[in-house]
């Protein structure tokens, strides 16, 4: 399809199809990004904050993409528009709602990743930067057979009034063995859409942490296909929502392939004024037989004007399945569990810090990453 | 020296759940206080930590012959009284071993509230855990969530020993737990007090005083003390039962029995 065809879509399409709940009309805030799609391109992008410039990048997006480095067994080239190879841009997402259109329209850097097969990579980490007005960002990548690894994906967007749409389409070889980590930093301002879709192959592995802290409007979302034969994923995430923060974040998983596994859980925490939707949609497609899915959901509301939820969704097609479950709570902090924390010493002050950073710790990604995460509040 | 309360009346809403409650529990000693559910024991040990929502109507809890009462809980707990809850709430977010580490920073100034400011906590806190059945991995694992009911007793039982505190407050720690859990805690508690501790063991039963000898045994009913004595008192307890104590002993005020 072509991006004239592309932009048509964009304003033909609506943001989402149905609305999430009766309640709730949408948990994304559609109007955030609607008032910003006349943005120019960005000129400038915005520069990496001191909390993750220790990590060593191998590739930048930015106004346009750099190649620093490539891991061993990986080759990493810019993305095209005009790209016509094996999976082209939008093919593994489709262009179902406004904002895919938009993205599919208007992205202007990308990427194109691949790990051969075999390859003991170490360690690839891809740099994506907002920017002073619209930057738009689509990566490919394509993980060989049997190829094992750690892939770090950062998502910075800085204090500009900008938008972002950074779209990553993703597939793993059949018995790869991959650590997919996803770290979406938003400041106050920005408002950024992004979207992961991976899709695993027979009796790989894909261990996934996703950190998350939100903007002016962050909807992030991964959506795992765990299409193959034994094929595993699991997910750890973290999710923080501080001041005037709206974030939705979504962790979607399919079964499709016959005795897959897959978990999910998710912690998040609501600060001040802030606003977070945790969600997820694990499916078992009708041909996963005997495969198994659990997802599971805690957010704790720390501010007295904060808004949280945590909706998991489970749905089963399979007459035959292993296990299946989910679970989901959201709780404002106790009086139980203040005192309780007080009672080992801690004020009001410590008990709050106590309970974001492990919040945002729950994922392992800041321990890991050395990321120092009362630094990671302040972007 | 150690703990005193004093002729302490609290308040909780419109309910006065502590009347003119003494106790003192010298260092190196246990005592222990028992009552029927609702006597006012946990009441006692919330109103020890001050807890909010638990009013002081009259009376002086003191740490050291020194009032503790215009303290904050967090900084009663600083100077060193540690409560074990019968019933700790999950924490979501926040690793035992994290809380333990914060507690431990805080009550030795670090400026740093998570990071391992001593080595050897880690240690100690794994080789307690190991000793009381408590598997390493729970350390790891958030404060209670998804723990039975005897892990969260042994939970309770390790930041006691390891935060090392002067006066040690226990309510109900061998709820849950099977006799070689209450055994094991039992010998935990003779060993604070050997150490020097000051030991509140509030109990229903008298099960867990057949593996450790408390110096005092208090019996609270209505939230009054109704009986004081030797450890003979929590055997006759057993044999008696609440409402054979209070025939017993119900004329006493808990004035004349400010041991």
């Amino acid at each position: 399809m072509s991006r004239e065809a592309y932009q048509r879509l964009a304003k033909e399409l609506p943001f989402q199809h149905i609305a999430d709940t009766p309640t709730v009309k949408y948990y994304t805030d559609w109007r955030v990004f609607e008032e910003r799609l006349n943005l120019e391109s960005s000129t400038e992008e915005d520069r990496v904050p001191e909390v993750l410039e220790h990590l060593s990048y191998n590739a930048v997006l930015g106004v346009e993409a750099r190649i620093l480095g490539e891991p061993k067994g990986v080759e990493v080239r810019v993305l095209r528009g005009d790209y016509d190879g094996d999976l082209k841009p939008m093919s593994l997402v489709g262009v179902h709602s406004r904002m895919h259109a938009y993205h599919a329209y208007r992205w202007n850097t990308g990427l194109l990743v691949d790990v051969g097969e075999g390859a003991h990579f170490g360690k690839l980490i891809v740099l994506s930067l907002g920017g002073n007005a619209y930057t738009g960002h689509h990566l490919i990548l394509r993980v060989g057979e049997r190829a094992k690894g750690r892939i770090l994906l950062v998502d910075y967007a800085g204090p500009s009034r900008g938008l972002k749409t950074f779209v990553v389409e993703a597939t793993v070889g059949r018995e790869a063995d991959v650590d997919l980590d996803i770290v979406s930093l938003h400041s106050r301002n920005h408002a950024v859409y992004s979207l992961t879709h991976i899709v695993s192959a027979d009796e790989s592995t894909v261990r996934s942490r996703v950190l998350s802290l939100g903007g002016a409007m962050s909807r992030v979302q991964v959506d795992y296909v765990v299409e193959g034969e034994r094929a595993k994923l699991s997910t750890l995430a973290s999710a923080v929502a501080r001041e005037r923060a709206r974030s939705d974040v979504i962790l979607n998983s399919v079964n499709k392939g016959p005795e897959s596994e897959v978990t999910v859980n998710a912690r998040g925490a609501v600060l001040d004024k802030g606003y977070l939707a945790l969600r997820g949609s694990a499916i078992v497609d009708d041909r996963a037989r005997w495969a198994s899915s659990e997802i599971e959901i805690q957010v704790v509301i720390m501010g007295e004007e904060a808004k949280g939820y945590a909706v998991p969704v489970l749905e089963i097609h399979s007459g035959d399945v292993a296990k299946a479950n989910h679970a989901a709570g959201v709780s404002h902090i106790l009086e139980e569990q203040r005192f309780y924390l007080r009672s080992r010493g801690l004020s009001d002050e410590d008990a709050s810090r106590l309970l974001v950073t492990g919040i945002l710790g729950y994922s392992g990604l800041i321990e890991d990453l050395k990321l120092d995460p009362l630094r990671i509040l302040t972007v | 020296m150690g703990l005193e309360v004093l002729n302490l009346t609290v308040r909780v809403r419109d309910k006065v759940v502590l009347r003119r409650v003494n106790l003192k529990v010298d260092y190196g000693t246990i005592h222990v206080v028992m009552g029927p559910n609702g006597s006012g024991k946990s009441s006692l040990a919330y109103a020890i930590l001050g807890r909010e929502g638990y009013e002081v109507l009259e009376g002086d809890i003191r740490l050291d012959g020194e009032s503790i009462l215009g303290l904050e809980t967090h900084e009663r707990a600083l100077k060193g009284i540690f409560l074990s809850m019968q019933d700790p709430p999950v924490v979501p977010g926040v690793r035992l071993s994290t809380l333990i580490i914060a507690s431990m920073n805080k009550k030795r100034g670090a400026s740093e509230l998570t990071r391992i400011s001593d080595p050897r906590v880690v240690k100690t806190m794994q080789k307690v855990a190991s000793d009381i059945g408590l598997p390493l991995e729970l350390l790891q694992r958030e404060v209670n969530v998804g723990f039975s009911g005897g892990e969260r007793k042994r939970g309770e039982l390790l930041q006691a020993v390891v935060l090392d505190p002067k006066v040690v407050i226990l309510d109900e720690p061998d709820s849950g737990l099977d006799i070689d859990g209450i055994r094991k805690v039992a010998s935990y508690v003779d060993s604070m007090r050997i150490g020097g501790k000051a030991v509140v063991l509030i109990t229903h039963y008298a099960r867990m005083l057949h593996f450790v000898k408390p110096d005092v045994v208090t019996v609270l009913i209505g939230g009054e003390v109704v009986a004081r004595g030797g450890p003979e008192l929590a055997f006759e307890v057993e044999e008696l039962g609440y409402d054979g104590i209070r025939r017993k002993y119900g004329g006493l005020q808990s004035q004349t029995l400010n041991t």
